[in-house]
């Protein structure tokens, strides 16, 4: 192997040296070179990022904006029934307001027994309906006339507008009522343009005097006194970043501005920025935009402002909070007057306004009036209903208009007496406040659910037992039993006779099981209505197994019930649980007389402008045959007269006919009463969430809810139906005999022609 | 050939619908309801309103739009929901819009109400009926079961005798 020189070696090393030093050299200026080219491209990949993110939310959804549920709308023409308290309460929940002046759009008279209404104009789903003046007569409790009051001619049927219900929130809750440039009046833009930003029409989303003079101004005062924010800024920070306060955020803030001014006109991020300021808290609703706030603190539109309110809004864009018109209400007063004098100063309006706008007290509404009652356990239902066909996005911002089934009158009544009754029965019967409760009420004719209460105060969201409450409904079930006996027409009538004696029969557990009557005593042979209506466990039990458990669970399904539920024993008498909703549906298809009506708070969905979306229609579905379930509710008819609901009878008006069924669980753990009129039924559950002896029956907790709501609610009497198919008969109440219809034991029932007793018997 | 026999068909119960109210005029009911001092007594009659909702249904179904139809007609129900016309109407109505099982099923609710309706006369109450098995004959045919057709237009053939 040759050795290697020395110097050659060396020689290699200083040439490598060099070449290493120039490379060096290059290095040292590269890496600046390359470092300010990449910093470019990432900072351009930045502003095309931001570019785009303000584009694609600018463009796309502008504000999100709230589903607003709308109750139903309350109908007025010749023989509607109304009092005169129910409509003040409509009107009032509605906005309109008692007036002796001129009559405007929103207001209203009354003389004697007749009200002169100027209805607002509104965009039904059927239909846009114009501004009508109406005069409405009630005496004795109906409409007796409609008319316009203008020409007197008669109006058949009329609608007042819709009030707001509810509202379906994002998970920030923002709302907002949108409005349009055109809709703004004029000293609004002026003062909020005097105000914020007076070389709005002239910079590009930024402006550096304003900072300038801000520091200056801020550095005088040793404060913070003035912000130099541009309206696009302003808007900016709002509508896409977050409230923390960081270098990294004014820079984009700035950016941003920029490019927003790039892309849209002034009057698009004005338009803009008026729907998205935000003004104010009420409660964990947060107020955004002119619109809703003009609503909120004066309750009229953006349009009918004057100038003192107009200001007064304008001063609360600083801070809502800080200038809060219930907490702080001279601090805003000041503000407002300094918003005044800085309009007069710009010559914006005259000293004579200035004067006149200054004089003026703030006008914001009570707080009290403004704190709306809320009904979750209804949004609650309308909610679950609505997710089977729109996703959550949507609904808390797509600005949908959902017209509800809801009933704000009878949620009303129903919420008063839960609240009263509850409280007195928890008191009765010692529970601590325990006591909890729900109810129900629906239209018998389509389903429509008219009011939900979830839980004894009814304001307070939480825990629905309208629907979540899953518990046994003890005799509730019974109907569906008979109503299995009756369907076997050649087998059964109501007057048949069935045993009441003990029982002993294995449970699904491999015990024993003997159910007993709620009296302790048997009764022997008895025709089967009277086992219906007095609710005996022991002929029931007996004869549910001679009917045989997949023949019963196949009329509780086509009674509209959709749970599992499992063919034992122990169902004969209600230990399948349920919630007071699904008890609803199921005394639904009795009152339809078999056909099935799926419960709905829903009518109609509309986007935001107004184009309908999703029709939801009676659905109906035959499932039993009418003439079993007439036959049925005779029985449960006679329930209210001398079965366990006897008390009814004096409880409620004396031509007010019902049908219902009282249900206990064990250890009157749960209290139960569904029933219904011709035009309502109602579901009430008593109960403890803890499942506590409550100690109260059907008939000792839940009926009495059942029956106040009933005699407060204005309805129709149950009636019975004669068709050809049937026949009518009293019936002796221990034996299957015909009677006159003077016996106090004689029970008033529906037979399949020709298959009544046919012998009579005395009185007893 | 088939196209022109659905042509037919649908015409048939355009005329059908349109032809409801001039045929059957609701009539006026009395209904009893509670009162504020508790007793229960009849209000005014609430025909006008019935037969104002009924004629703007008629003119919404003569210009196709069928929703709007179908929603004043939920209007009137709601005023007179036992009024076996207006079921019909909607059975009609749905009938029209292809839906055939819900046109079946709201005859069967107007056929079980026109039963009890006490202010019938046995005349309209038996036309009614017609009405509403000719409704479920339609529905069935096209349904594709024509003995249930059959059976069902011999129902109405045999009311309307």
């Amino acid at each position: 192997m040759k050795k290697k020189s020395p110097l050659r070696r060396k020689k290699k090393t200083s040439i490598k040296k060099t070449s290493r030093r120039r490379k060096n050299k290059n290095n040292h200026r590269l890496p600046y070179l390359r470092i300010f080219i990449a910093s470019l491209v990432v900072f351009l990949l930045y502003v095309v990022y931001l570019d785009f993110e303000v584009r694609s939310q600018f463009d796309g959804r502008k504000w999100s904006v709230p589903a607003r549920v709308y109750a139903r709308p309350l109908e007025l023409y010749i023989g509607k029934p109304l009092t005169h308290e129910q409509l003040k309460f409509e009107l009032n929940i509605s906005d309109y307001r008692l007036t002796s002046n001129n009559l405007s759009t929103g207001n209203y008279k009354k003389k004697g027994d007749s009200y002169r209404i100027v209805i607002r104009e509104f965009d039904f789903w059927d239909g846009h309906q114009p501004p009508r003046y109406i005069q409405v007569k009630i005496e004795d409790g109906f409409v007796t006339n409609v008319t316009d009051f203008r020409d007197n001619n008669d109006i058949a049927v009329v609608r007042l507008e819709p009030s707001v219900m509810g509202r379906i929130y994002p998970s920030h809750r923002e709302d907002r009522l949108l409005v349009k440039l055109d809709d703004v009046p004029e000293y609004l833009l002026s003062a909020l343009l005097t105000v914020e930003d007076r070389q709005f029409y002239s910079h590009y989303g930024i402006n550096p005097k304003a900072i300038l003079r801000a520091m200056l101004a801020n550095i005088k005062a040793g404060s913070v006194v003035q912000g130099g924010s541009t309206l696009t800024q302003q808007l900016v920070k709002n509508f896409f970043l977050t409230k923390r306060k960081s270098l990294i955020r004014k820079f984009n803030e700035a950016i941003m501005s920029f490019l927003l001014e790039l892309h849209y006109e002034k009057d698009e991020i004005l338009q803009a920025y008026l729907n998205e300021i935000y003004l104010g808290q009420d409660k964990n609703r947060a107020i955004h935009g002119f619109g809703l706030a003009s609503r909120f603190y004066f309750d009229k539109p953006v349009y009918n402002l004057n100038l003192s309110e107009i200001t007064t809004l304008v001063a609360m864009v600083k801070g809502p909070s800080y200038y809060d018109p219930w907490r702080n209400k001279k601090r805003l007063l000041s503000r407002r007057d300094t918003v005044i004098n800085l309009m007069q100063e710009q010559g914006k309006i005259t000293e004579y306004q200035a004067n006149q706008a200054k004089s003026e007290p703030l006008n914001v509404l009570s707080r009290r009036k403004n704190i709306r009652s809320s009904h979750p356990a209804y949004m609650d239902l309308l909610r679950r209903q609505l997710q089977q066909d729109y996703n959550k996005e949507d609904l808390t911002s797509e600005g949908l208009q959902i017209f509800s089934t809801f009933d704000p009158y009878i949620q009303k009544i129903v919420e008063q007496v839960v609240i009263k009754k509850s409280k007195q029965l928890d008191k009765q019967q010692q529970l601590n406040g325990k006591l909890q409760s729900s109810v129900i009420v629906t239209n018998t004719n389509n389903a429509d659910v008219l009011a939900v209460i979830g839980g004894k105060q009814p304001a307070y969201a939480g825990f629905n037992r309208a629907l979540d409450a899953l518990r046994p409904i003890g005799s509730l079930i019974k109907p569906a039993v008979y109503l299995t006996a009756i369907q076997r027409k050649n087998d059964y009538s109501l007057a048949s006779m069935i045993e009441d004696k003990n029982i002993t029969l294995k449970a699904q557990d491999g015990k024993l099981w003997s159910p007993r009557n709620y009296s302790g005593e048997s009764h022997g042979e008895i025709p089967l209505f009277k086992a219906l209506i007095s609710s005996y466990n022991q002929a029931t039990v007996r004869l549910g197994l001679s009917l045989g458990f997949e023949s019963i669970v196949e009329t509780l399904r086509n009674l509209g019930i959709q749970r599992d539920i499992p063919p034992y024993p122990s169902i004969l008498l209600g230990a399948v649980t349920m919630s007071p909703f699904e008890v609803a549906q199921m005394y639904q298809t009795l009152v339809g007389e078999g056909f099935i009506t799926p419960l709905r708070s829903i009518r109609k969905v509309l986007t935001a402008e107004g184009k309908p979306l999703k029709h939801y229609p009676v659905k109906i579905k035959k499932a039993i045959d009418e003439t079993s379930v007439r036959i049925i509710n005779s029985a449960l008819h006679e329930v209210t007269r001398q079965g366990t609901a006897r008390s009814i009878r004096w409880r409620l008006p004396e031509g007010l006919k019902v049908a219902g069924k009282t249900g206990t669980t064990n250890d009157t753990r749960d209290s139960w009463f569904a029933g219904f009129s011709g035009e309502h039924l109602i579901v009430t559950w008593l109960g403890t969430d803890d499942n506590e002896s409550t100690g109260l029956t059907g008939a000792g907790g839940a009926l009495p809810i059942w029956a106040d709501i009933m005699k407060k609610i204005r309805t129709r009497p149950f009636s019975f139906a004669y068709d050809d198919k049937l026949e009518y008969h009293y019936v002796e109440n221990t034996r299957s005999l015909l009677v006159e219809d003077h016996c106090s034991t004689a029970a008033y029932l529906a037979f399949r022609k020709n298959s009544a007793p046919s012998n009579y018997g005395t009185c007893k | 050939m088939k196209n022109m026999k659905r042509l037919m068909l649908r015409s048939f119960i355009l005329m059908l619908v349109m032809t409801l109210v001039a045929c059957q005029a609701p009539k006026d009911k009395t209904t009893g309801w509670t009162s504020e001092s508790g007793e229960v007594r009849p209000g005014p009659k609430t025909g006008k309103a019935v037969l104002a909702l009924l004629g703007k249904a008629r003119q919404a179904s003569k210009k196709g739009s069928l929703s709007t139809a179908e929603s004043h007609l939920e209007r009137a129900l709601r005023i007179e929901p036992d009024n076996p016309t207006l079921w019909l109407y909607m059975a009609k109505l749905r009938l029209y819009a292809a839906k055939s099982v819900d046109a079946i099923n709201l005859a069967n609710k107007a056929l079980t109400l026109s039963s009890r309706k006490k202010s019938l006369s046995k005349s309209s109450r038996r036309n009614l009926q017609a009405d509403c098995w000719r409704v479920i004959a339609h529905a069935e045919q096209i349904l594709g079961n024509p003995a249930k057709a059959h059976k069902a237009q011999d129902k109405a053939n045999s009311l309307s005798d």
